[in-house]
């Protein structure tokens, strides 16, 4: 004998809805900006630098 | 050479940044005399656009450092993958002219460089942010690189008939490419000399 649902079925966007309530957050950290010494290079080296990276004929 | 206050490789180049009036001297400093240096064409820039790039990158790297860095700096990848984004979708570059600069009687007299000409402005919202990029990663303290591996990323260069250039400009040009995927692509050109 079919039984009788006791409550009405969830709407697609219900169910939607309880998946992402349920999904356990991510647990990425992305890295913020990092520390750096500007003295590791020198400012001749650096100022030497003042070109395009990307080489052109 | 004597280093120019808008130079990519400075510490406080994220603050700076965020100033409406420094990020267009930047951007102008940057495709005039390093993209276009020794050119015989010289870059006309729009304002309204470089002041349009610098609201939505402004309003970008607040709204991600809220959403995923829980209100801390992006990181340099992310920083330049946004910048060369919105320097892409809000073209600074608006025409060129016969550049003025006579210093280098050789100029004149030949043609400019094709890809200039073709991508002028992808190819210089795409090598501004290599370039921030290779000086935070290559200066950054957090990670025991060696001093030749810093002088190596300090240094690190697209060579000439590469048809990574081409690629890189042709698909920023005419393709959709998010800030995100920029972001992942400048940090895959570093990645692999990591300790």
């Amino acid at each position: 004998m079919p039984t009788t649902p006791d409550r009405p079925e969830a709407s697609g966007a219900e169910l939607l809805d309880k998946v992402f309530q349920e999904r356990p957050r991510a647990s990425y950290q992305p890295n913020g900006l990092p520390p750096i010494d500007e003295s590791i290079h020198s400012a001749e080296v650096v100022e030497s630098l003042q070109h395009r990276a990307m080489q052109v004929e | 050479m004597v280093a120019s206050p808008y130079a990519c490789e400075q510490t406080k180049l994220f603050e700076n940044l965020l100033d409406k009036d420094w990020f267009a001297e930047f951007v102008s400093y940057q495709y005039k005399h390093v993209v276009f240096e020794l050119e015989p064409v010289f870059p006309i820039l729009s304002d309204y656009w470089i002041s349009h790039a610098h609201y939505r990158w402004s309003k970008d790297i607040a709204l991600v450092s809220k959403k995923e860095y829980e209100g801390r700096p992006l990181d340099h990848f992310k920083y330049a993958g946004f910048l060369c984004y919105w320097l892409r979708r809000c073209p600074p570059l608006c025409g060129l002219s016969t550049n003025p600069d006579t210093t280098f009687a050789g100029i004149k007299h030949r043609d400019p460089k094709p890809i200039l000409v073709q991508y002028g402005n992808v190819f210089a919202a795409f090598d501004i942010g290599l370039r921030i990029c290779r000086y935070w990663e290559s200066a950054r303290t957090d990670i025991n690189y060696s001093p030749e591996i810093r002088q190596k990323m300090l240094r690190l260069s697209i060579p000439q008939r590469s048809e990574y250039i081409e690629d890189v400009c042709y698909t920023l040009a005419e393709k959709n490419i998010s800030p995100h995927s920029l972001n992942m692509l400048y940090k895959s050109l570093f990645i692999a000399l990591r300790p």
